[in-house]
């Protein structure tokens, strides 16, 4: 009973509005019991932050205030997004140009190629390398190559066994009947172009 | 910006026709075909012109090369071309011997890496990618015929400066 009187007493002292008769009621509870104090101090750090959470509330000045506000944020976003939309619109016209553009790197690209490609390398290799640099390739496994270099170190020479002999009735006199390596017959096609 | 399309379509048009920079001259081989035997050199029927001294001497000087009799079947000169694939058929009018060459690389004044393949009709027999150095010729020992090999001459003869 004495408890529930001083919760009373404390939810109006939290609210401000005790009267004089129940403040001296409330101070002479304080003074018998210790822990009331305490919870007194609680309540009140409860009550203050509690008033800094929830923002005090705005009368809304005119009737269409929510309306008005509303559409005002509807248009901020709106203007925020048009720089965005004006840049695709940008892009978007010259769409046209990609497919030129993109041949021209090529093109650009294929004789920047040529023109590297033979370039000179920027130091030349000693002549020991330059032999240890020529490599053999057969279309065989069963053939075998030697090379020979010079006194110099450079490739005198190079011997290849294993090729099957050619037929002792090639006479090598005549274009007829020979076969051509296709890519020959491009690069003679090339030629004449 | 239809003229600005019209004018890009017009400037790759006239990359196209504008002349090839890969098909520069850049300088020229020469490319012979030898017959070498120890046999008699009756089997090739009195074809072939015989090598001068100068010529037997430099082959001689490789051992591998040695034999008792040497003809020269045939020569030609092509031009070596900055970025292209190029042929030679030091046997015309047969063109049963072929001899495919490409520019790799400078290797300093007078050198130049090539890529060069050895056919036989539609067969490639062998490629490879020796240094060719202008005035040292390199000797090519392929396959056999009627009793001799066939020795595949190929001599840097000239190459530009750049």
């Amino acid at each position: 009973m004495k408890k529930e009187i001083s919760e009373e007493l404390i939810v109006k002292w939290v609210d401000n509005s005790l009267s004089s008769d129940e403040s001296r009621k409330l101070d002479a509870l304080l003074e018998a019991d210790p822990n009331l104090q305490k919870e007194l101090d609680g309540m009140s750090k409860v009550c203050s932050q509690v008033q800094q959470e929830i923002p005090a509330s705005i009368t809304p000045p005119y009737p269409d205030f929510f309306n008005s506000q509303l559409m005002r944020k509807v248009d901020l976003e709106q203007a925020s997004q048009q720089p965005k939309e004006k840049a695709k619109r940008w892009w978007k016209g010259f769409q046209w140009a990609w497919a030129p553009a993109g041949a021209m790197a090529l093109v650009l690209a294929f004789l920047a190629g040529q023109r590297l490609g033979p370039e000179p390398p920027p130091a030349t290799v000693s002549n020991q390398q330059a032999s240890g640099l020529t490599t053999v390739y057969f279309s065989k496994d069963s053939l075998n190559a030697e090379v020979i270099s010079d006194a110099d170190g450079n490739v005198a020479a190079i011997v290849i066994d294993g090729l099957d002999a050619i037929s002792n009735d090639a006479s090598f006199v005549s274009t007829e009947s020979e076969e051509l390596p296709v890519s020959y017959q491009r690069a003679e096609a090339k030629r004449f172009h | 910006m239809k003229y600005l399309s019209l004018i890009v379509i017009l400037f790759l048009t006239g990359i196209i026709h504008a002349d090839d920079p890969g098909k520069e001259k850049i300088g020229s081989l020469r490319v012979e075909m030898i017959f070498a035997t120890n046999g008699d050199l009756s089997r090739l029927g009195g074809r072939g012109k015989e090598l001068k001294s100068d010529q037997i001497k430099a082959i001689t000087a490789v051992k591998k090369l040695v034999f008792k009799e040497y003809r020269s079947l045939g020569v030609e000169t092509p031009s070596i071309l900055r970025s292209y694939e190029s042929w030679a058929t030091p046997l015309r009018p047969s063109k049963e011997m072929l001899v495919s060459f490409e520019p790799l690389r400078r290797d300093g004044k007078d050198r130049i890496q090539m890529a060069l393949e050895y056919w036989q009709s539609k067969r490639k027999l062998f490629q490879t990618t020796p240094i060719l150095i202008k005035g040292k010729p390199l000797y090519l020992l392929g396959p056999e015929w009627r009793r001799g090999r066939l020795i595949l001459k190929v001599e840097l003869l000239e190459l530009t400066a750049s």
